[in-house]
């Protein structure tokens, strides 16, 4: 089912049952919006739910081209291959990407490359459009990406295979894209034990055979995950372990005057170890460790990093008279170290960023009330680093509903408050010396954090179209139909960008480029959502509007002015399920370093069917970007914006059998 | 005459064949081989020679005659002869001793690798290699060697040095040149002066009479003030002159001055010499045309400022590479043909590549050959 509303999916989960409106739907739980769970119909802050099953059948293994999927998120794939997302035009260095409510390593900057999640394990993706920072800290500014794994409570195995084919952008035309998945979950002596593994390997693409350069990378990729978990009367521990590694390689260019080449290479290696105890609806204490050793870059310059990131995150929750309160006190580290390689292992190579750390307490309280059928919430996070000293933040939330009737609910969220990012290890202790060529790129370790004030107001409705049009005695359940209008605006300040150190400059006679608080950004926009449901289809359609610009006025790069998603989801007879979805932006402006416009909008059609066959085995097929909309390579070489995705047309088919 | 470095294959074969025939007879052949020559065919690549890195930088001196490499402190380079060309990264170095002053003439080999804008044509730049390029190479001849005065070594300047004067050749007679402004940047401050008159009393001068205008940051100016006159009497100078424009004052040694003068006291010969320099924390620029009426200190970096010694090389007036042509931060070599004179002998040259064989930047490879005058 595809719907991204959880309502409109409890809607379907139970559409074979009584059709009559009365018949409540049942809500799923969410907890990114108080950090405790809560009916997702209840929640004072807007949150989108992806479920587990949902992200399996649009994704290929990781995050990076499920979330296109989700109204309002775009898509962004980096210069290091990997993906990130833009919010509410807040780019990925400013969209948190939390794994089960707790930060991941961002090897680029702030923002998570979310080719390097899997989408094994997981229960549900909940999505929080807006600033969140005084629930999760730094960089939760346009919003909030959080994914939630399975608690397994039952004993299963499964297998899948999917393969597929980028058809005519093929390397080789017999290249096929590989992925495996095992997933078994097993009780032993009052534990329960989970295993679950991916492999990824894929050729990558080439849109033009007679050029050298290669247009995306061939990977491989591996996933590894293990859990125990065992209740202790009301208390429950959960330990995981999580093993990533990623190798790319991509031919880029010929070396000049030799007969070799030159690739992209990228070489990733990841642990994670989670230790999870907690007592449900009171407390809870989240530890988790994360190494993530990577040598990338192009094959005549690469970069070593060690990134370590260590946070304990404990949380009570509690009451003070009529208030619900959510309290936590959370301790991160952060650690960097960076080198590039030597040009041969007689030469030392040149440190970058010299073992440098980043310490952090940070305490949050949010307070809610309930008053009548309305609620509202008020909190505050007071952070202090061993960089930049103390910051805070607060925000506002309300819940009004308008109409209290399940099945014809009206309700108005509104919110306001701060935000805010810290700088990163990178951004404050950089040395990227290309004096050679004359310029280099300097940290700069006086930086503050980032902040950003907003607001937003969401108009939502739940209900029937009939008993929208007034009829409200009809039995007629169906269409159901949801409503959400949002507007948002946020003016964000100290924005770091690097800028040219004068006075450095002009004593080395080189550009000297330093990373500063400098820049203003404005950003207004508004979504609006529509999704309707009847017995055997879901439709949803979305429109996204971002108006976003620097503090000279000038259009921010790089981002749709518009965005349309729409899907239908199709039952049709023998357990078939087919879908449709499609994706348009237009509207972006270039840069200031870009030439002209080669194309300004994009657009992408996707298509797939699935098939129970019986309990134990499945399949799948589908074609993604079925007209294979894609990047010019020659056009964005000469300095012009292409706006469309470096994507291809990708043929993809799979099976999947259950052992038990 | 260069020294091979590369032993012939068919001389290895030759020496191999012999040792086989010998071997199949008994006899033994006790006359000793004919000492062979090895020989070097025109165009040979040579190297790589590896430069270091940008953090750590290794300059290669290498010797044209000999064909080889020298390994040489900058010390004990500075007091070398032998050494021809250096290579340090990007640049490239002719030996400026005074028994070796090497120069180097461009030639137009691949000119058409810029339109007529002069903006490099891409597709010329990646499509050539060292192969394809051969027979440009191999055209210049000792045909091409043009007049000597038209190689140009390596040399330094002065960013103001003698400039603020003319000097008529007919009439021996020194005059200001006042329609050529300097702007010093020192001590926060931005001055930009001319000299309006001076007085000069044989090989020195008796007084200098500036025009000053300043433009002090600090003080928050956004443009240069009103031009006053400064003027200094430097006829009975005993020591080196320095002038601070702010003060309008000559100053010592140790105070916060922008330029200096030398003082001659030779014999009776006492005055400021007609050179002038800035101090070793202040950059300048020649302003010929009275351009600027502010400098934007945000941009100050682009407007050409300098120190008071630059060294100008004679490759940097025909650079041999493009940068980033493909996006890659790599450098193309454009091929060209540069002809270098030594002391001894003229050679011509072609860098062919920036780079080893797993692509490492600073390594030079390239071909040379002596040229002989026809």
């Amino acid at each position: 089912m595809f719907n991204t509303s959880a309502y409109a999916q409890s809607l379907v989960d139970h559409k074979n049952g009584d059709s009559h409106v009365d018949n409540a739907p049942l809500e799923r739980m969410v907890v990114t919006g108080t950090r405790s769970e809560l009916a997702q119909s209840r929640s004072p802050v807007s949150i989108d739910v992806i479920s587990g099953a949902q992200l399996q059948q649009v994704s290929h293994g990781t995050l990076a081209s499920a979330l296109n999927f989700i109204p309002g998120v775009v898509t962004k794939r980096n210069e290091k291959d990997g993906y990130t997302v833009q919010m509410q035009g807040f780019d990925g260095d400013h969209v948190l990407v939390l794994l089960d409510s707790q930060p991941l390593i961002s090897p680029t900057g702030s923002s998570v490359d979310l080719d390097q999640i899997s989408v094994l394990n997981i229960e549900r993706i909940e999505v929080l459009r807006g600033a969140a920072s005084v629930l999760y800290g730094s960089s939760a500014m346009g919003g909030v990406i959080n994914v939630i794994t399975r608690k397994q409570s039952q004993n299963s195995g499964k297998f899948r295979y999917q393969a597929s084919s980028y058809t005519q952008n093929a390397i080789d035309s017999s290249d096929v894209a590989g992925l495996y998945q095992l997933d078994i979950n097993q009780n032993i002596m009052g534990w329960q034990g989970s295993v679950s593994a991916q492999k990824i390997d894929d050729p990558g693409f080439d849109y033009d055979e007679n050029t050298l350069s290669q247009s995306a990378p061939s990977t491989d990729k591996s996933f590894v995950n293990l859990g125990l978990a065992k209740d202790f009367s009301d208390i429950h521990l959960a330990l995981k372990t999580r093993y990533f590694s990623d190798e790319k390689i991509k031919l880029r260019y010929a070396i000049p005057g030799q007969a070799g080449d030159i690739s992209y290479l990228s070489d990733v290696e990841q642990w994670q170890y989670d230790v999870n105890v907690s007592k449900s609806q009171v407390w809870k204490v989240n530890g988790r460790y994360l190494q993530h050793d990577e040598t990338s870059g192009d094959s005549n310059g690469l970069r070593d990093a060690e990134i370590t990131l260590a946070e304990i995150d404990s949380q009570y929750q509690w009451q003070l008279g009529s208030a619900a309160l959510v309290s936590g006190l959370i301790l991160h580290r952060d650690e960097l170290y960076q080198i590039k390689q030597g040009s041969s292992p007689d030469v030392s190579g040149t440190i970058e960023v010299d073992n440098q750390s980043r310490d952090s307490v940070e305490g949050y309280t949010q307070a809610s009330w309930l008053y009548g059928d309305h609620e509202f919430g008020a909190g505050v996070r007071v952070q202090n680093d061993s960089d930049f000293g103390v910051h805070s933040a607060a925000r506002l939330n309300g819940l009004f509903t308008l109409n209290n009737d399940k099945n014809d609910l009206w309700q108005l969220r509104l919110g306001a408050g701060q935000s805010y990012r810290v700088p990163t290890l990178k951004e404050r202790f950089y040395v990227f010396d290309h004096s050679n060529l004359g310029y280099m790129v300097l940290g700069n370790d006086e930086l503050d954090p980032e902040t950003a004030l907003s607001g937003n107001v969401e108009l939502s409705y739940h209900g029937s179209v009939a008993r929208l049009f007034g009829a409200n005695n009809t039995p007629n359940a169906y269409p159901r139909l949801s409503l959400r209008a949002n507007i948002h605006y946020a003016k964000a300040q100290d924005f770091i960008n690097t800028v040219t150190d004068v006075e450095a400059s002009a004593q080395t006679g080189l550009l000297i480029s330093r990373y500063e608080n400098v820049d203003q950004t404005y950003m207004k926009g508004a979504d609006l959502s529509l999704k309707l449901s009847w017995q055997k289809v879901d439709y949803q359609l979305s429109y996204s509007y971002l108006h976003a610009t620097d503090g000279d006025d000038n259009y921010l790069a790089d981002r749709p002015t518009h965005q349309i998603k729409s899907n239908l989801n199709w039952q049709l007879p023998f357990d078939i399920n087919a879908l449709a979805y499609v994706v348009y932006e237009t509207g972006e402006h270039p840069s200031s370093t870009q030439l002209g416009i080669e194309k300004d909008d994009w657009l992408s059609v996707n298509v797939s069917v699935n098939q129970h066959i019986n309990d134990q085995w499945q399949w799948n097929a589908g074609i993604d970007n079925l007209f294979d909309e894609h990047q010019d390579s020659d056009a964005f070489a000469q300095g012009l914006l292409d706006v469309r995705p470096l994507s291809s047309q990708r043929v993809f088919v799979g099976v999947s059998y259950q052992f038990y | 005459m260069k020294i091979s470095y590369l032993v012939s294959l068919s001389t290895v074969l030759l020496l191999t064949a012999c040792g086989g025939s010998s071997s199949s007879s008994d006899s033994v052949d006790a006359s000793p081989t004919e000492p062979t020559t090895p020989v070097v065919e025109e165009g040979t690549v040579v190297g790589p020679f590896s430069t270091g890195t940008t953090a750590e930088p290794i300059r290669v001196y290498f010797d044209l005659d000999a064909g080889e490499a020298l390994l040489l402190t900058a010390e004990e380079a500075a007091q070398n002869s032998a050494w021809d060309i250096a290579f340090q990264r990007t640049k490239v170095y002719l030996n400026t001793h005074s028994e070796n002053s090497v120069g180097a003439f461009f030639t137009d080999v691949n000119s058409d690798f810029y339109d007529d804008a002069g903006a490099a044509v891409v597709d010329s730049f990646l499509n050539a290699d060292a192969d394809s390029e051969l027979d440009d190479y191999l055209a210049i001849s000792g045909t091409d060697i043009p007049a000597d005065d038209s190689f140009v070594g390596d040399s330094e300047e002065s960013v103001i040095g003698p400039k603020f004067y003319d000097y008529d050749t007919t009439t021996h007679v020194v005059t200001a040149n006042d329609d050529r402004y300097f702007i010093v940047d020192s001590d926060d401050a931005y001055t930009k002066f001319r000299v309006t008159d001076l007085t000069s009393d044989g090989r020195t001068m008796s007084s200098i009479t500036f025009g000053v205008a300043t433009q002090n940051t600090l003080a928050g100016d956004i443009e240069f003030g009103a031009e006053s006159a400064l003027t200094i009497n430097t006829a009975d100078c005993t020591d080196d002159i320095y002038i601070d424009f702010d003060l309008g004052a000559a100053l010592s040694a140790s105070d916060a001055w922008d330029i200096t003068l030398a003082c001659t006291t030779v014999d009776d010969i006492t005055g400021a010499e007609f050179d002038i320099h800035i101090a070793e924390d202040a950059t300048a620029l020649v302003d010929d045309s009275n351009a600027y009426a502010a400098i934007d200190s945000e941009a100050a970096q682009f407007y050409g400022f300098t120190s008071d010694v630059t060294q100008e090389l004679a490759f940097d007036a025909n650079p041999w590479y493009q940068y980033n042509l493909n996006g890659g931060h790599l450098l193309w070599s454009q091929y060209g043909v540069y002809l270098i004179k030594t002391s001894d002998a003229t050679f011509k040259m072609q860098i062919t590549s920036y780079y080893d064989d797993a692509g490492t930047s600073g390594n030079y490879s390239f071909r040379f050959d002596e040229l002989i005058s026809e």
